[in-house]
This record gives C-alpha cells, sequence and structure tokens, in this order.
C-alpha cells in the first residue's frame, strides 16, 4: 500500500479517493517481510484497513513514510500541539474561557501558567491575547489550552505584548509564513525592525516601531496572500525604497 | 499443677489459633487465603458459563493518524523578531527551532579554534610523552641514558683529521 499512495504523490486527489492493502505480488523469500508504518496526516483518515481521502487538495510526501493533503482553508480545526493566539473572554472561577476562532471557546486553567500557584495567580484580565498550545482538542470534548510544555517551562507562551496588531489571515499563509524555508519570513526580514506572533488559527500579531510601520506589515501580509512571488517582491521592493 | 496437662508420645498438631492468634489480626494469612481461594474456584468452575471462542488478538495498525500540520511541514516556531526588536524573542527562536542549521554551524566554529592542526599535536606529543619519561626514571635507568648519549655522541664527534 505504501507504494500505491507513493505514486500519487503530487496529484490532485478528491474526497473518497481510497488507498487499500493489497497483496504484494512478489513477495521475496530472502529479504525480510516489513510491515511498513504509514503515518497520516491531515486530510487523510484511516477506514478499518484503508486509508480514505477527506479533502481535496493535493497529496504531499515526507520521507521516510509520512502523506499529507495540502488544502486551503479559513475556519480553524483545533489539533492538539498546535499553538495558537486566543483572546481571553471570560474568567469562570479557576478557568479562563479562550476565544480561538473555532466553534467553541477553549478552557485555560490559571494553573497552566510557568510558576502559577494557588496563591500566585498569574496576571490574565478579560481580552488579553495569550500564545498558547493545545492540550486536549478532538471533537468529542471541549479544547483546552495551556500555556507551559511538558516539563512546566513556558518557552514564550503566555500573555504577550503591549500594542501592535491582530489580524486574520488564511491557515494557509500561516504555513506558508512559518515553513522551514519561507521566502516571505526572508523578505520581511530585510524590511523593517519588527516583532511577530504567529497563531495556527490564522492570527497574527505585528508590532513594529511606529504605527505606520505596523500597519504597512498587515497590509503586506494580507495581500502576500494572493500575489505570485514575483509580485510579492517587487511590493516589497517598492515599499522597502519608500522607507521610512 | 499438672492438673490438665498431659505429654503424649504421639505428636499433637498445634490448633491454628494458638500459632496466631486471631484477635490481633486484621486480614486472613497468606495460607489460608489461598485455601480459600482454591476452595472458590472448585466450586465455581463447574456452574460458570465461558465462551468458547479463540483469543482475539488486536490487528497491528500500520496506519497512524496524525491531525496536525506542524510535525508534516516541519514548521518553525510561531514567535519572530526580525532585526533585534525583541531579543528575548530571538533568543527563543535560537531555543526553539529545530537545530540542525545551528549544529553544522557549532561544528565550523570548533573547526575554526583549532590554531594548532592535529599534526602538530601529534607530533608535539611524540616529544612530551619522552620528556615526561625521563622525570619520572629512576637513576640506573638515567644512568643508562647518559652512557647511551655519551656513546653515540662520542661516534658522532670522532676527529677527522684535515687533508692537507
Amino acid at each position: 500500500m505504501f507504494s500505491t499512495v507513493k505514486e500519487r504523490v503530487g496529484e490532485v486527489l478528491l474526497p473518497g479517493d481510497e488507498f487499500s492493502f493489497e497483496a504484494e505480488e512478489n513477495i521475496s523469500l530472502t529479504a525480510p517481510v516489513k510491515s511498513e508504518k504509514v503515518m497520516c496526516g491531515p486530510g487523510l483518515r484511516r477506514c478499518g484497513d484503508r486509508l480514505v481521502v477527506c479533502k481535496s487538495g493535493v497529496l504531499r510526501h515526507k520521507e521516510p513514510n509520512v502523506f499529507w493533503i495540502d488544502s486551503q482553508q479559513r475556519r480553524y480545526v483545533p489539533a492538539k500541539g498546535e499553538s495558537i493566539i486566543g483572546i481571553v473572554t471570560a474568567k469562570s472561577g479557576d478557568v479562563f474561557k479562550v476565544d480561538f476562532g473555532g466553534s467553541e471557546q477553549a478552557s485555560l486553567s490559571y494553573l497552566a501558567f510557568e510558576g502559577a500557584t494557588k496563591r500566585n495567580r498569574p496576571n490574565v484580565q478579560m481580552g488579553d491575547l495569550v500564545f498558547a498550545q493545545f492540550l486536549i482538542a478532538n471533537k468529542d470534548m471541549e479544547p483546552e489550552l495551556v500555556c507551559i510544555d511538558s516539563s512546566g517551562r513556558a518557552n514564550g507562551m503566555g500573555v504577550f505584548g503591549t500594542g501592535g496588531l491582530l489580524f486574520r489571515v488564511s491557515l494557509g499563509l500561516v504555513r506558508r509564513l512559518l515553513a522551514p524555508q519561507s521566502n516571505i519570513r526572508s523578505d520581511l526580514e530585510h524590511l523593517f525592525p519588527c516583532e511577530l506572533v504567529v497563531g495556527m488559527n490564522g492570527r497574527i500579531w505585528v508590532k513594529s516601531a511606529s504605527v505606520q510601520q505596523t500597519l504597512i506589515i498587515a497590509n503586506l501580509l494580507q495581500s502576500a496572500e494572493t500575489m505570485t512571488a514575483q509580485q510579492r517582491q517587487q511590493l516589497f521592493r517598492k515599499v522597502q525604497q519608500g522607507a521610512f | 499443677m499438672s492438673a490438665g496437662v498431659v505429654k503424649t508420645s504421639q505428636k499433637r498438631q498445634l490448633k491454628v489459633t494458638c500459632m496466631c492468634p486471631q484477635f490481633m489480626q486484621r486480614r486472613l494469612d497468606a495460607e489460608t487465603k489461598k485455601q480459600l481461594e482454591e476452595d472458590e474456584r472448585r466450586i465455581i468452575s463447574d456452574e460458570h458459563w465461558y465462551l468458547d471462542l479463540p483469543e482475539l488478538k488486536a490487528k497491528e495498525n500500520l496506519i497512524i493518524e496524525e491531525r496536525s500540520f506542524v510535525p508534516c511541514e516541519d514548521l518553525k516556531y510561531g514567535r519572530l523578531s526580525f532585526r533585534g526588536f525583541n531579543p528575548e524573542v530571538e533568543k527563543l527562536m535560537a531555543l526553539m527551532n529545530p537545530r540542525e542549521e545551528e549544529e553544522e554551524e557549532e561544528e565550523d566554529l570548533s573547526r575554526m579554534q583549532t590554531d594548532v592542526t592535529d599534526e602538530e599535536m601529534a607530533l608535539r606529543y611524540e616529544s612530551l610523552v619522552g620528556s615526561m619519561k625521563k622525570k619520572f626514571a629512576t637513576k640506573r635507568e638515567r644512568v643508562a641514558q647518559e652512557a647511551d648519549e655519551e656513546n653515540h655522541e662520542a661516534a658522532k664527534r670522532a676527529f677527522v683529521k684535515p687533508q692537507d
């Protein structure tokens, strides 16, 4: 099955396409029979013994055995381990309710911050922006966020930034920004000194030296979604030349 | 005095109560527990019904599901800072991002820092071993060494008469 899936890497697949286990035609007697595990990422699902496509997009592959469907969407579906930007909407007892743009609000316990104890409560107000990651995120339970990792360290998570601007982009742009070799990120680097927080739920927070620069960067990022690489580079160069 | 006690030649089995008085123990003894369990099992085995099915083995799943894009595309850390706007975030970026490129840089740096090449180090160590050995040599060894050196030097110093 591994080979049948690998053949179709780079093709456009539609929901309903299946990959099933087939008996190998030539079983070599000398080589050991390895059962190869296939790791299916977003867009692919396991149905019994078969691998079923559930989103339309291009099939991608990463060594050694990871496959996923590359698709675009604007609505975020929470997944465990992803870090997002949330807005604190309510404080009820020991738990904060955080809105992250999903179908329901996530809960964030006040003990899930670095150095928080029952006596020493974190300084979180309504309307604050938090950078947190999902502890529980499935379709059967209420999503839960934490601002520490498994060893208890914050690692940059928690309430951040005064000032700056928060805006929404599509999930595809977020992935392009955070990719290992990202042209957009290298273009931004040469522009202004600035600080960005990128949440996987399609929210980006920008802060720069002046309000004007902040607005310029926000506009650039929002328009970079629909531009080709050349157009984007032209635009960045224009901004750089007219930069103040 | 000897009213009730009669010693018989036969061995008597002491009652269990004499060995471990029940009034001080809250739990059953290990032995009594085992006996009780066996009795229960003997009573139960004939009466209980059971399914005569083969054991179900969990099938080895060859497909692992992963819901997030982060491990698939190797996405980087979400907080970014450019040109030193926020030095703390830049430190975090260096810490949290996958360290492949940084390891390569570290190797290059360590190579540059060795000003002395490996060959020079090997040569130096050859002579070092000799000089350290001399330091810890006993008197007899020292005398023997000096004799050797004189012999060698004597061979070199042999005077050659100039031929007129």
